[in-house]
């Protein structure tokens, strides 16, 4: 949580339960390099006690994005897959505060455009937690979540 | 990973006493049965360490979480295992359920109930204690992986290092053992007015 990390096939990548937390992977499909982030807040700025930039999605996506570069990805290659971003707790009332996990998946949006990297697949929002692995020798990210069935994305 | 003083280390001990007291009475009333608790353990700690202390990321538990409301604000959140959510559900119900039943619309409505009792018995021995006007919200409740939850009220106030206040109390009946988990989270702003109101 709060980290990213780079991964070269043939290893693979995992996080543990996201829940509004958003985890992002970036891959460039031609070298099997890929960084995993995942981020708990959306932006940077918008928190006083911002030591760990890759606690933020817009800040992790861009410190991870020179690392990924800097191991040997293209960037014009790169894709994107994101999952979790959930509301795991229903609030009737519906304030900035509350809504952590859209507005994760909307930074995550924002950031990526900004960046000009694709989504190319996504699994987000709901109300449940997500484990995700990354293999970047296929490119599939699988997502396990309490009573649901695996999904390959 | 803990770092308590004497002094803290009784308050917060007195919190887990006087509040598992209550939560304590109340459950033996709902549960008709008489109800005993062990000495509550209490301790602040991270939030690497309390997942860890209720099964790891990935394990599941039975969450309800109240914002706390008054002079303070942050969240107060139960859980348990899924264990002692099904134990508590068949004594409930009256009857011995397979622990992979899913739980229907009552089942969850009465571990909501619970959840709330304990929640507002811990909160008001908090009042008690501090002078300081708090109470819970409506309770709002999730079973899922046990990070995905509780990593929620952590980036709310932005707390991730030692500063969640964890009481585990284990209550006994005859027939029946329940092990709870209590996390309570203040926002920068609250846990300084609790500290200075209890001198610490």
């Amino acid at each position: 949580m709060a980290e990213f990390e780079i991964c070269v096939r043939p290893q693979m990548i995992t996080t543990i339960g996201l829940g509004s937390c958003v985890g992002v992977v970036l891959y460039d499909p031609s070298n099997g390099i890929c960084g995993m982030l995942h981020a708990m807040l959306p932006h940077y700025s918008a928190i006083r006690n911002n030591s760990n930039r890759a606690k933020f999605v817009d800040t992790g996506l861009e410190d991870m994005l020179a690392a990924l570069i800097r191991q040997g990805a293209d960037k014009k290659r790169l894709k994107a897959k994101v999952a979790g971003g959930a509301q795991m707790f229903d609030f009737s009332s519906d304030s900035d505060v509350l809504s952590v996990g859209l507005q994760n998946t909307l930074a995550v949006k924002e950031t990526l455009e900004r960046l000009r990297i694709p989504i190319v697949a996504e699994d987000i929002g709901e109300h449940y937690g997500r484990t995700i692995c990354f293999d970047p020798a296929t490119g599939e990210l699988n997502i396990k979540a309490v009573g649901h069935s695996n999904l390959v994305i | 990973m803990e770092k308590m003083d004497a002094t803290e280390l009784n308050y917060l001990t007195e919190i887990g006493n006087i509040g598992g007291g209550n939560a304590m009475t109340s459950l033996s009333v709902l549960l008709s049965s008489k109800i005993s608790m062990k000495m509550p353990k209490v301790s602040l700690m991270d939030f690497d360490d309390f997942v860890e202390s209720i099964g790891g990321a990935e394990n599941v538990i039975a969450a309800v979480m109240s914002n706390i409301i008054g002079e303070i604000k942050g969240f107060i959140l139960f859980a348990m295992n899924m264990e002692d959510a099904h134990r508590l559900v068949n004594r409930l119900r009256g009857i011995e359920l397979s622990t992979e039943i899913i739980f229907n619309d009552l089942d969850l409505s009465a571990i909501k109930e619970i959840g709330n009792i304990l929640i507002s018995s811990y909160l008001s021995s908090m009042e008690t204690l501090t002078g300081i006007h708090m109470r819970p919200s409506n309770p709002m409740m999730s079973i899922d992986m046990a990070g995905a939850i509780l990593s929620f009220p952590a980036i709310i106030n932005s707390r991730e290092h030692d500063d969640i206040l964890r009481i585990e109390s284990q209550f006994e009946g005859e027939d029946i053992s329940i092990n709870g988990h209590i996390m309570m989270i203040a926002d920068e702003e609250s846990s300084v007015i609790i500290r200075k109101r209890l001198g610490l």
